[in-house]
């Protein structure tokens, strides 16, 4: 017993002390005032999204910045208020129903997966308050309801426009794909690639499976390389590409590698070793490419927060959110229903990632940039304009 | 199914499995004293990895250092700090709960791991895995034949370390005093402490082995493999590894070992017959079979009285 | 005791009446109120709360060990989820009785599964069974994830794989969830009051003696095992057709762990509370948004505050018992209430905070204080604790400066950690996380312990405790 009074005693310091972080910072800088128009923005800063989610917030917070800068609409300055759902659905779902209901925000922006924005989505619809994601490429949340949009491309477009690639540019006939079966994502991309791959008369030989955490491939690598394709598919994160890149030198598997958006992380090169260079995928734009618009972006986010964005989701919360604010300036008042109008109609809005407009289907209707994974960085190689794929 | 690739999967089978048993080692030498699942052992693994990489980016010079220093003083400093990282949680989260319930020692276990892994967030940033210098990259991504079967070069670095590792720990464990006061301990708590033992030296000598043997096996594992390093890098290694612990009879030390080679085969097989998606399912469906027929693990002592 | 028909009658009637009147007063009176944010809190509170009073009926009252309990509460989820994409649309029954079939459907699934797990119970013991739970656990979550309709699919079966299932319409409301806590509780209580229910308590207690004693302890386990699980499907089938998309991340193995923190924080074996910790552990989770911005050095000087505070009040301990009778206890439980009034103008001098925020920070400090000082010791021995709680909090206002200053002259912190802000959302999980390490700290044996609410219990707080040591004891 003496044991639990010491230890309960010294605890309940620490506990208190807790209590006083808590206290002492409720309420600091809620604040605000009536005179702003409030927009949300609901992103991962906590869990395994952590970076992409980190990054999408810093965007949206500097596209407020220069938005307000300029003046803001109606005259009023924008107030963005960022709720972390800490990588998971339901509390996705609740971070939206507290700026929905309880912030009162004029329009939501995010998330950056797909699996967070559909729970997400459906709050927004069923409010009519309009969402932006960020970077939900899954090619059913917009099917949601007229609320709802994205500013990234689909899986629709990103799968058929690889597939694409792999067989006019790099020649590629018999495919083999590997799939994070633990990520909706990656199944998504992994369909798409597949239907869009054989519609152009290619031949996906082998599909092997992973589930995210994974740190081992080799056994998956050995049965792809039994089946001598000629080009290797990665529909994952970079977390486990890297390694997977890495292992097919063990197992020697030597064909080129491609993948989607998910691939984009600084870390890859690294990981993957050598194993990983030449290798292509898909992306929203690239720090490098010299339009003024990226320029003048990775040049105010790196004064702004000290580095480059080091993942695309930095420019598609910019463009998310330029997009949102530009629309409440151009709606004839801030309110809900007159931003979703004004979102929609947006046409040949000129950002960072691309010239593009909302399409019929309230998707961003946007080119794709190709880059090359080399020893310095990854590389533009080709932008493929949007054409239309039905899955 | 491609039964000639059989041979070639279940040399990779073992190579995975030697990871899991170096990890589940510490699992189990932690619950032979505690009896306790330490669930924060796989975020100390993580921990490892990223001391791994400070080393080897940040704190020493990779470019001019020879690499063979470099990979050791990783190995160092990375199985130091863990250990230190594993004192400081036996002495502050699990000690004073020493005689209470054991599921409160459980679901501080829990709130530990999430503090590793969500308060590491505040420190650790996404990492590339740590990596030495390119000459030595250049033999880590080379493979062997042997008798048309590729063994990964740096992952028979691991095994022969593990290897030596694990010889090294039942040294200990076998030989020296402090091995037989924690064999004592592991027996009988209460009746060791009343012989004389030290338990709570004991409990911290035996959390210092655990977690530098997770940091060896973080460490390893980061460099070999190329994972980027994340916060959460340990969580699956961590599961496995502790299904493996108690598929050998949680406890015994030659049982984790053995049980990390069943679970690292039978993974592979599962990809191998094409159910990759299944993986960590098959390896639950096996334990929960094994148990089914041997109550504690395959070398655990028969049950324990209530 | 002598039984009196109309006193137990007469509470069972009340009690029924009461619960009839908060159910409609919830519905009725507070819904209307609240908005979607606050309404959606109070629902999931509610469910979880059931789904820790369901685990309590395996973990708390039959004393098994199952960490595994997310598995149950999937199954049921799926099963009705699915069921009600495929069929509702086509059967015209009215939602409310189509919500009803869709919990029965959804303990029956859980029920099933519960008779399956709780098998290998009857022969492995303790930790063997955890990993058993916890592995079913991650089967059930993996097997949902391959169900895509695609290549690894069974039969072809689509659930929507790792992407989620949408479940349409969204039925359940807060009242519906209300009812299935209370449904909940009385079934594990009522359970507890028969004969066959101490059963489960001679099984947790000791199960050899208890089988000596001609208790059937495999159908004793086994009961427990499906009454649990089929509680977390019917909690299940309620979360799906409230959320109206789930995802096999909903069910995760941190699902798991934080509904056997409930049991545990709760007191293992006390319904109520199981119940009153999962709903202070999901409203937690929420509460710690409000968390403001946070220099990095100010956190660290927090912490070094904290550990001198935690060093000095351990040695403060000694003392307090040594003046049993009154003395310093007095001079302490002035602190408590003087100190109130102390707290408020160090933070105002200190912080220059407006005075909101003081009141706020003011009402915060005294509510911790009183809540510490009730569960870490019971009665009149709380009040020098909450002394002790104060002098902390002053102390560590009036430390925190101190150490900051002698931070920031550190030429390397300042410069890797200088204008660090740790922004609330990234402290959240990590609080969380900490909160669980200390409440187990501060009370091993969760907040209830064994015991359970009753009115006696209430009554008891507020009289002279002269039972303390029997309490303590």
């Amino acid at each position: 017993m003496n044991f639990t009074k010491q230890s309960s005693l010294a605890a309940a310091a620490s506990m208190a002390v807790l209590g006083a972080l808590a206290g002492c910072n409720g309420s600091g800088g809620s604040g605000g005032g009536a005179d702003k128009i409030k927009v949300g923005m609901i992103a991962s800063l906590n869990g395994e999204l952590k970076p992409w989610g980190e990054d999408s917030m810093r965007g949206a917070q500097l596209a407020v910045e220069e938005f307000n800068a300029a003046g803001g609409a109606h005259g009023q300055q924008i107030d963005l208020i960022v709720e972390d759902t800490a990588s998971k659905p339901e509390q996705g779902k609740s971070a939206t129903e507290k700026l929905v209901d309880q912030d009162k925000v004029v329009a939501v922006i995010g998330e950056v997966a797909s699996g967070i924005t559909q729970p997400s989505a459906q709050v927004c619809q069923q409010n009519q308050v309009p969402i932006m994601a960020v970077g939900a490429t899954r090619v059913d949340v917009t099917e949601i309801g007229d609320y709802v949009f994205r500013a990234c491309f689909t899986d629709n477009f990103q799968g058929a426009a690889m597939a694409r690639f792999a067989y006019d540019d790099l020649h590629l006939r018999k495919v083999a794909m590997m799939t994070d079966k633990s990520q909706p994502y990656s199944t998504g991309l992994s369909d798409i690639f597949r239907k869009a791959f054989t519609s152009f008369g290619g031949q996906i030989v082998d599909e092997e499976f992973y589930e995210k955490g994974t740190i081992d491939f080799k056994a998956q690598l050995t049965n792809i390389k039994a089946k001598n394709p000629d080009g290797l598919f990665c529909s994952g994160y970079f977390n486990e590409v890297g390694p997977i890149a890495r292992q097919t030198e063990v197992v020697g598997l030597k064909v080129p590698m491609i993948g989607g958006d998910g691939w984009d992380s600084k870390e890859l090169i690294q990981s993957g070793g050598t194993g990983i260079l030449g290798s292509f995928y898909s992306n929203h734009y690239s720090n490098l490419e010299d339009r003024p618009e990226v320029k003048k972006f990775v040049d105010a986010f790196t004064k702004k927060f000290g580095s480059a964005p080091a993942t695309a989701m930095g420019a598609l919360g910019y463009d998310a959110t330029m997009i949102v604010l530009n629309a409440i300036k151009n709606a004839p008042s801030a309110d809900r229903t007159a931003v979703k109008d004004a979102i929609a109609a947006t046409k040949d809005y000129k950002g960072v990632t691309g010239t593009f407009g909302m399409g019929p289907d309230r998707n961003a209707e946007k080119p794709i940039l190709v880059l090359k994974v080399t020893k310095d960085g990854f590389v533009p190689e080709k932008q493929i304009p949007f054409f239309k794929f039905e899955g | 199914m491609n039964w000639d690739l059989l041979p070639q999967q279940l040399v990779i089978g073992i190579q995975l499995g030697a990871i899991y048993a170096l990890i589940a080692l510490g699992y189990t030498m932690v619950y032979g004293v505690l009896r306790l699942i330490n669930f924060a052992h796989g975020d100390v693994y993580m921990v490892g990895a990223y001391l791994a990489y400070y080393t080897s980016m940040q704190w020493f010079n990779r470019e001019s250092m020879n690499p063979y220093v470099l990979l050791i003083s990783m190995l160092v400093v990375a199985m130091v700090g863990c250990a230190l990282l594993g004192l400081l949680i036996e002495r502050f989260a699990y000690r004073p709960l020493r005689g209470a319930p054991r599921s409160s020692l459980l679901i501080t276990a829990i709130g530990v791991s999430l503090l590793l892994e969500h308060g590491g967030l505040l420190v650790f940033k996404t990492a590339p895995p740590p990596s030495i210098h390119e000459s030595v990259n250049v033999l880590a991504k080379n493979s062997l034949v042997v008798f048309g079967l590729r063994i990964d070069s740096a992952q028979l670095a691991v095994f022969v370390v593990t290897l030596i590792l694990m010889l090294l720990l039942w040294q200990f464990v076998t030989r020296t005093k402090t091995g037989r006061a924690m064999r004592a301990v592991s027996h009988d708590f209460d009746t060791a402490a009343l012989m004389g033992v030290d338990v709570n030296r004991i409990v911290a000598v035996t959390f210092v082995i655990g977690s530098s043997l997770a940091a060896a096996g973080g460490m390893m594992n980061a460099t070999a493999l190329g994972t980027p390093l994340t916060t959460f890098y340990g969580l699956i290694p961590g599961v496995k590894a502790f299904v493996a612990a108690v598929l050998g009879g949680i406890g015994n030390i030659p049982g984790a070992v053995v049980g990390g080679f069943i679970m690292g085969i039978c993974e592979v097989l599962v990809v191998w017959a094409g159910y990759g998606g299944y993986r960590d399912a098959v390896a639950f469906v096996i334990l929960i079979g094994i148990l089914m027929f041997k109550p504690s693990g395959l070398f655990g002592s028969a049950a324990e009285k209530v | 005791m002598t039984f009196n028909p109309g006193k137990y009658w007469g509470t069972r009637l009340l009690s029924l009446l009461l619960v009839a009147g908060v159910v409609a007063g919830l519905q009725y009176g507070i819904l209307p109120m609240l908005d979607g944010y606050d309404s959606r809190l109070i629902v999931l509170s509610l469910l979880f709360a059931s789904l820790a009073v369901s685990l309590n009926m395996i973990n708390g009252i039959t004393g098994q060990f199952s960490i595994g309990h997310a598995a149950f509460y999937l199954i049921g989820a799926y099963t009705t989820g699915r069921l009600t994409m495929s069929l509702f649309p086509q059967m015209h029954i009215s939602p409310g009785i189509w919500l009803i079939m869709m919990c029965i459907v959804g303990a029956i699934a859980a029920g099933i599964a519960g008779f399956i797990v709780g098998l290998p119970s009857l022969r492995l013991r303790g930790d063997y069974l955890a990993i058993v739970t916890l592995g079913f656990g991650e089967i059930a979550r993996i097997v949902v994830q391959n169900q895509d309709g695609k290549a690894l699919s069974f039969w072809g079966l689509d659930l929507g794989g790792a992407f989620g299932l949408t479940v349409k319409p969204q039925l359940t409301q807060v009242a519906h969830a209300a009812l299935l806590l209370i449904f909940t509780i009385a079934v594990s209580r009522n359970l507890l009051k028969t004969a066959q229910g101490l059963s489960f308590l001679a099984v947790r207690e000791d199960e050899i003696a208890a089988e000596a004693t001609g208790v059937n302890t495999t159908v004793t386990k086994i009961t427990a095992f499906v009454i649990g699980a089929a509680l977390a499907g019917m909690t299940g089938a309620l979360f799906s057709h409230y959320e109206g998309f789930i995802s096999p991340t909903h069910f995760d193995m941190n699902a798991s762990f934080i509904i056997v923190a409930m049991v545990v924080i709760g007191g293992t074996g006390s319904i109520t509370g199981s119940a009153v910790a999962g709903i202070v552990l999901t409203l937690l989770q929420e509460a710690l948004r409000k968390v403001q911005s946070i220099a990095a050095i100010d956190l660290i000087a927090y912490i070094l505050g904290a550990i001198v505070i935690a060093v000095a009040v351990s040695q403060l301990k000694p003392m307090v018992r040594m003046h049993k009778s009154a003395g310093l206890k007095k001079t302490l439980a002035g602190f408590g209430l003087l100190g109130c009034v102390g707290a408020l103008a160090a933070v105002f001098f200190l912080a220059k905070m407006d005075m909101a925020t003081v009141i706020k920070a003011g009402i915060i400090t005294l509510l911790i204080g009183l809540v510490l000082a009730l569960t870490v010791q019971r009665g009149r021995k709380g009040l020098p604790a909450f002394g002790l709680v104060v002098l902390a909090i002053i102390a560590d206002i009036l430390l925190r400066p101190i150490f900051a200053v002698g931070l920031h002259a550190v030429p390397f912190i300042q410069k890797n950690l200088g204008t660090t802000e740790y922004s609330p959302s990234n402290l959240r999980m990590a609080i969380f996380a900490l909160a669980l390490v200390v409440v187990m700290l501060v009370k091993p044996q969760g907040m209830f312990g064994h015991h359970e609410f009753s009115w006696d219990w209430l009554k008891g707080l507020f009289k002279r405790p002269h039972r303390e040591e029997e309490i303590a004891a």
